[in-house]
């Protein structure tokens, strides 16, 4: 396979998740890295700036810390379930605005491809596509490869 | 994973040349059928040029596409692939691309991420955005 380093954005959807079977797909035949990157969204700019009692501060820096932790943790569950052995597959947590973070790490690590799914755990599915996943290939330094829901089981 | 057949989307945009190669390395890696397909809107040139195409008139752009398509594309493919398919197609673009996809059912989509024609350069990257949007298959938007 003639892609070394691609990137799959997770946020745990279904959508996600087939992204993530796509790409494991494309790395099986050949020497690539996986790196499965969840972004938690950063919420200070938001709350920073409200500054209610209690919120803001140390405290969100808390809430932040274990919400990446526990996405580190579903990652790498994640990655137990899809990614095969043979299959080198990373994982990273980010705090930030997804497509900025997801762009970004492509152009500072020189993926070569982006998997990701048209649609994520938030928004409308009547939407074609996704804020996220249009964001992203508007921005991507490298080729997005944009994949769809997993179809619906068969009957029968 | 086996992809038996790849579509490339092309105009003569940088992002459509980059397309190109990128669908070419996966088609040669994996052994499938390249289809590279050059839709050609004649309402929008209808739209600057002003005035209605004779049939000799349109079998000439079709040919002279043809011929670009091959010269400046399908030269770049390495000595060791067979020969891609090569369909230059008239309509609107997106819905012939993706009427295309419907009745081909290729295993991926290829395209570039911005475009060549008048109406891309106002609005960016329509064309990849609205394939990413509507083709049941997957679709890779190339910068």
């Amino acid at each position: 396979m003639p892609f070394s380093k691609i990137l799959v954005p997770i946020d745990f959807s279904d959508s996600s998740t087939e992204a993530l079977r796509l790409a494991v797909q494309m790395a099986s035949s050949g020497q690539s890295v996986l790196t499965l990157i969840h972004v938690v969204m950063d919420p200070s700019p938001l709350y920073g700036q409200v500054g209610a009692p209690g919120v803001g501060g140390s405290t969100l820096r808390e809430i932040v810390r274990a919400q990446k932790e526990s996405r580190l943790e579903s990652l790498r569950e994640l990655r137990s379930q899809e990614v095969s052995a043979a299959v080198d597959g990373q994982i990273v947590v980010r705090v930030g605005y997804p497509p900025h973070v997801i762009t970004a790490l492509a152009a500072d690590h020189d993926h070569d491809l982006i998997v990701m799914g048209t649609h994520g755990r938030t928004g409308l599915k009547r939407v074609f596509l996704g804020s996220v996943a249009e964001r992203v290939i508007r921005e991507a330094p490298c080729p997005v490869l944009v994949t769809r829901e997993p179809p619906a089981p068969e009957v029968g | 994973m086996a992809y038996s057949r790849i579509l490339v989307g092309i105009d003569g945009s940088e992002a459509s040349l980059r397309a190109f190669d990128f669908a070419a390395r996966l088609a040669h890696d994996q052994e499938a059928v390249l289809d590279v397909v050059s839709v050609i809107d004649l309402d929008q040139l209808a739209f600057i040029d002003f005035h209605m195409f004779t049939d000799s008139q349109l079998d000439s752009i079709q040919k002279r596409a043809r011929t670009r398509v091959i010269d400046d594309f399908v030269s770049r493919l390495p000595d060791d692939m067979p020969p891609p398919e090569l369909h230059i197609l008239r309509g609107p673009v997106v819905k012939t691309l993706v009427r295309r996809v419907e009745d081909t059912e290729p295993d991926v989509v290829v395209v570039g991420r911005h475009g060549k024609n008048v109406v891309e350069r106002f609005v960016e990257g329509s064309v990849s955005r609205k394939m990413a949007q509507r083709c049941a298959v997957p679709v890779v938007v190339v910068p």
